[in-house]
């Protein structure tokens, strides 16, 4: 993977969304970054470009508490999309919780492949997309084969 | 007396039985009166019963039957059976299937019924307040679980976002650079989320009941010091020493908040002036136990104030940014998973606590 991993924030806190955004820029995992405030719009986003790869973000990181619609209703409405959505996008939680019943249904939903602490810290985000990015390198070597 | 008379329902089939129930009980009570069990449902139905009297022998239902039928729908209804027929069957009958509160011969004595009246009423009024005060305890619970997850969320929330700016500032600069303040505010933003987690660990701690996982001490203590490297900086050596060779189960929540209050500890209450700074963590996994002997060679904690050391919001020293509600929780988890601590400590040596914790393989 050369080319820039895209990256979409789902989180109404705009500072968090700021921070976040800096610190991928900072940590060079990635410039290509949209934040999104509420998860309405994020999943609209993702329905309406099911079929465009190119536009489809590569990794979400999804905070767990929002008015409104939650993490985990984000994650309820994930399931509906197309298959093609679902295959091509990781799903990391990002929230400061430490709320027992939320930790442990963000660790059971199949969709979360981590979840990260606020504030994130440059170490757990980069070991996290690194993990990624070794994992997706193994899948498409062996896809290849 | 007159105003709150109590609400008697009597069911009999010979209507002269209920002219005659009336006339004696009219005055203290107000008496409701009904041939058929059919009736005497629509009565219930309309008005809040709370003294229901019936005889056993009718032709189409009995007054077992009838109290049967009614069991589901008014649970809290005083039931007594009134029967001049008296077999031991009936009696286990009424008992048993129609739930009476008490069994009463006929011909019925006025004195008699009047303090089943009065003894059932007040039953009843006592397991109608039980329920009221159930539910409204139920409520304060409900809110109070709100009340700390929003805290949990909506007090933290911001702090993050504040140690988040502080995380890039310090990224930046490298280390806040020369800024006087930033270390400043990042000291009580850390301190302040301290505490908040904290209280939350102690809330989460008294209010879920245990649970049981499997616990990798190795991970859970790797993780910790991990996690514990913004407080420890670089300057502590850790000797980490951990057998586990068998499987643990146990609470790894309530574990973890044991070993990171300890630890964090251990890492707090350091002498700056020491030539090393030493934390020794040795774990020992049975198949029965997990000992746990922390040891650090800090300030120690003066003699006359080991005793206090596990009270709620107890502080043995101003050094620190210590809230008094650590040790606590480690009490009080260890407590619920049925483990012990205990401790040793002399003044500039430094502390050491044993902990067991039972292993429920």
């Amino acid at each position: 993977m050369n080319e820039e991993m895209k990256i979409m924030l789902v989180d109404d806190n705009e500072i968090d969304l700021y921070l976040h955004e800096k610190m991928l820029s900072v940590a060079g995992i990635s410039n290509d970054v949209t934040p999104f405030l509420s998860v309405k719009e994020a999943i609209r986003f993702l329905r309406s470009n099911a079929r465009k790869k190119a536009l489809l973000p590569d990794l979400i990181l999804l905070d767990i508490q929002m008015p409104g619609l939650n993490g985990f209703d984000f994650l309820d409405r994930f399931e509906t999309l197309p298959q093609s959505v679902i295959d091509h996008v990781t799903i990391f939680m990002v929230s400061s919780t430490l709320d027992r019943g939320d930790l442990h249904r963000a660790r059971r939903s199949p969709f979360v492949t981590r979840i990260l602490r606020k504030p994130l810290n440059l170490k757990d985000i980069s070991t996290a997309v690194a993990y990624l990015l070794e994992e997706r390198d193994e899948e498409a070597m062996g896809t290849s084969d | 007396m007159s105003k709150n008379r109590i609400d008697v329902l009597f069911l009999d089939d010979e209507e002269n039985n209920l002219i005659s129930f009336k006339s004696a009980f009219r005055r203290d009570y107000r008496v409701h009166v009904a041939l058929t069990a059919r009736e005497a449902r629509e009565i219930l139905d309309q008005t809040e019963i709370p003294i229901v009297i019936s005889d056993q022998r009718m032709p189409e239902t009995t007054g077992v039957e009838f109290f049967q039928s009614i069991i589901d729908t008014y649970p809290d209804c005083i039931r007594i059976l009134l029967t001049g027929y008296t077999d031991i069957k009936a009696v286990i009958d009424a008992i048993n299937k129609g739930h009476v509160y008490r069994y009463l011969t006929k011909p019925w004595d006025e004195q008699e019924i009047r303090i089943a009246i009065e003894n059932g009423f007040s039953y009843y009024n006592a397991k109608k307040e039980l329920r009221e005060k159930n539910r409204k305890l139920q409520k304060t619970n409900d809110e109070l679980n709100r009340f700390v997850y929003s805290a949990s969320h909506d007090l933290r929330a911001p702090l993050t976002s504040i140690m988040g700016v502080l995380n890039l500032a310090r990224l930046e600069v490298g280390d806040f650079g020369d800024d006087p303040y930033l270390p400043l505010i990042d000291r009580s933003v850390k301190r302040l989320d301290e505490f908040i987690q904290n209280i939350i660990d102690y809330y989460q701690n008294i209010r879920s009941d245990a649970i049981r996982n499997e616990v990798d001490f190795n991970t859970v203590v790797k993780g910790i010091i991990e996690d514990l490297s913004m407080l420890s900086g670089n300057n502590i050596n850790f000797n980490v020493n951990i057998t586990q060779s068998g499987s643990f189960l146990g609470d790894s929540f309530r574990i973890k908040t044991v070993l990171v209050n300890i630890i964090s500890n251990a890492i707090k209450y350091q002498r700056p002036d020491a030539d090393s700074q030493e934390v020794s963590i040795n774990i020992d996994v049975l198949p029965d136990k997990a000992m746990i002997r922390i040891s650090d060679n800090g300030i120690g904690i003066e003699a006359e104030y080991v005793d206090k050391i596990f009270d709620m919001f107890f502080r043995a020293t101003q050094k620190n940014s210590g809230s008094g509600i650590g040790l606590f929780i480690v009490k009080e988890a260890l407590d619920k998973m049925g483990g012990q601590i205990d401790v040793k400590s002399a003044v500039g040596e430094g502390t050491t606590f044993s902990i067991e914790i039972p292993n429920q393989v």
